[in-house]
């Protein structure tokens, strides 16, 4: 949350990451190049450059990839969430260099541009076996490119949180073009099965986590199918909910975090206008909710974040009946002052 | 109110609740990438010991040989006995192309060219007995050309009838030293530049073993068919025709490449290894 432009809102805990990963990449780049110059001392250069940023930029890949669903599942893991948007502009730095001096590498100083030689060079479109896989990395490199760019909030508020996250979600894409980059190219000479297994393992471990963290969201995400009374649908009991919490539900496409607070229930949409983050997994602190993905609050009684702040989100009407709690699908406007229902504690 | 169970970034401190997995998770991957960076590097294929001595070039003199591939025709050192021996170092133009543009630049200012000893500045390439000279400098490369033609040298290009051979074409230029590996899917791109660009074609046949050795591809009567073998560059090829022995070098002048998916036994051992 930032009220003026700020290029980094650093804190303790983003430098602190950021030093956790210069520290990774240092300590591999450290290691495979001195590995490579030591057993191999006949290697070029350029080999060892190229082979070390583009494994260092796959795994740094994997890892951005496996954090969200990590956190889904469990929420201790949420600080290496926090300041994932470095750790993909670093990922797309190495990428980049691989991606640059392969093209010198292999395209620059012949008879055509060197763009135009990475995709003319190898002409078997129409094969799986035979496709040109530099062009694949070329692709997934303009994708990390433009996420790198866009990474600001500055982005993030001027392209809208849902294009942003839209265009964001394209990692998943960008990760589908560098697996068959990989499999198409290096593999075809790197034969030995540790190589081919580091890729499938890889493969395997960032769609199991994904499919994993998705049923599990969906297994505790409401989905009220009870007839509607006067526009009100029933959630669930009020016991269901912990203090200071919330229950999510979808419902009519509409994603609702209803929360519980001080004897009183609020709902505002369940995603964060920041990135679009799970509100209802955050928390009431302070009397604001705490979305718990990167801090940013809002009040519940009406979606707004408090001042100076600027942020709003949808708010719902809730009402609570004999300890049930009720909620109207149909958003109010963002920042919509509503009154909060009274829960009945006597009952509970 | 007791906020451990919840984390927020801009908090100074997260709580021990996620400062202790998270740390484990660093501790985790300290560990688990340079296993990997390990694993990935001695996994390795492995690279050809071929020299390419970037930075360092050297001067060279000897007869130009223009076809059917341009060749330095140079007089090997230290040789006992009384017919001289020599080598060919194959001529290599800067970047991606082949030797015969600044060839042209030469023969503009001095005339024709073959047959005469020409003192050549370039950069070496060498691997297993065959050597190329990149011609770094493109037309300042040339310091000085005899007056006269050299006199006339026994021929040593001797004939070895017709083969069938199975390999995969790529350049000289990077087999030989210049890139590692020089062959293969990832160097494929780069192997139609170089022949795109006028770098003789190399057929690299290897029986898997220990046994190895590179043809130069040249048309039935001599002529470039660098265009026609565009399409073979980097994949397995099954090639016949009439090979040449010139020196050091095997040139196989060829009547028409076959894509092959899978190799026949036989048809990969390399033959007339010369070195």
């Amino acid at each position: 949350m930032a009220v003026q432009y700020s290029p980094v809102l650093w804190n303790r805990q983003k430098r602190r990451y950021d030093l956790v990963i210069l520290g990774l990449v240092a300590c591999y780049l450290l290691i495979f190049c001195t590995l490579q110059a030591v057993l191999f001392p006949e290697i070029t250069t350029e080999t060892i450059l190229i082979r070390s940023t583009s494994t260092l930029a796959f795994l740094l890949l994997h890892v951005i990839l496996v954090i969200g669903p990590l956190c889904r599942l469990d929420s201790r893991f949420l600080p290496l969430l926090y300041n994932r948007r470095h750790l993909g502009v670093i990922t797309f730095l190495v990428a980049g260099v691989h991606g640059v001096f392969s093209i010198i590498q292999f395209h620059a100083l012949s008879n055509v541009d060197p763009l135009v030689s990475l995709f003319s060079s190898e002409k078997d479109y129409g094969r799986f076996s035979q496709f040109p896989f530099q062009p694949l990395g070329f692709v997934a490199l303009l994708i990390l490119f433009l996420m790198a760019a866009t990474s600001h909030d500055f982005w993030l508020k001027n392209l809208s949180p849902r294009v942003w996250k839209a265009l964001h979600m394209s990692v998943y894409a960008a990760y589908g073009l560098i697996v068959m980059h990989v499999s198409l190219g290096i593999l075809q000479q790197e034969t030995s099965p540790v190589y081919a297994g580091l890729v499938g393992l890889g493969l395997l471990i960032v769609s199991a986590l994904h499919l994993l963290a998705t049923f599990r969201g969906k297994r505790h995400e409401l989905r009220p199918n009870s007839p509607a009374a006067d526009g009100f649908v029933l959630v669930c009991a009020v016991n269901d909910i912990p203090e200071n919490r919330a229950k999510t539900l979808l419902i009519d496409g509409e994603n609702i975090a209803v929360f519980r607070y001080e004897g009183k229930l609020s709902a505002v949409s369940n995603l964060c206008r920041h990135q679009n983050g799970p509100l209802g997994e955050g928390k009431i602190i302070d009397g604001c909710i705490t979305c718990p993905w990167h801090g940013y609050q809002y009040l519940p009684q009406n979606g707004q974040s408090p001042p100076p702040f600027k942020e709003k989100v949808e708010t719902y009407a809730v009402r609570c009946l004999d300890n049930q709690v009720w909620v109207n699908p149909q958003p109010h406007p963002p920042g919509t002052e509503l009154t909060p229902a009274m829960c009945e504690r006597g009952k509970e | 109110m007791d906020n451990s169970d919840f984390y927020i970034g801009w908090q100074d401190k997260a709580s021990p609740t996620f400062a202790r997995p998270v740390r484990w998770v660093v501790i985790g991957l300290f560990t688990l990438l340079p296993i990997i960076a390990i694993l990935l590097v001695v996994q390795q294929r492995g690279f050809s010991d071929a020299m390419f001595e970037y930075g360092s070039p050297v001067t060279v003199e000897g007869e130009l040989i223009r076809k059917p591939v341009p060749f330095l025709r140079v007089p090997v050192k230290n040789v006992v006995g009384a017919s001289p021996l020599y080598e060919r170092l194959l001529l290599i133009g800067l970047g991606k192309h082949g030797a015969d543009s600044t060839l042209a630049q030469w023969e503009r200012k001095h005339g024709v060219l073959g047959g005469k000893t020409l003192k050549v500045r370039g950069t070496l390439i060498y691997h297993e007995g065959k050597a190329a000279l990149e011609l770094t400098q493109q037309a300042d490369a040339l310091l000085n050309v005899s007056s006269t033609n050299t006199p006339t040298r026994p021929s040593t290009a001797q004939s070895l009838g017709i083969v069938s051979l199975q390999g995969e074409i790529t350049d000289p230029k990077c087999f030989l030293g210049v890139m590692k590996p020089g062959d293969g899917r990832p160097h494929r791109s780069c192997a139609v530049r170089c022949i795109a660009g006028g770098i003789q074609p190399l057929l690299y046949v290897n029986n898997g073993q220990d046994k190895r050795n590179g043809y130069l591809l040249v048309g039935a009567d001599g002529e470039p068919i660098n265009d026609l073998l565009l399409t073979y560059v980097g994949k397995g090829v099954q090639v016949r025709g009439r090979l040449e022995q010139v020196d050091n070098w095997l040139i196989l002048y060829v009547d028409k490449p076959i894509l092959v998916t899978r190799f026949l036994p036989g048809l990969g051992e390399p033959i007339a290894m010369c070195h």
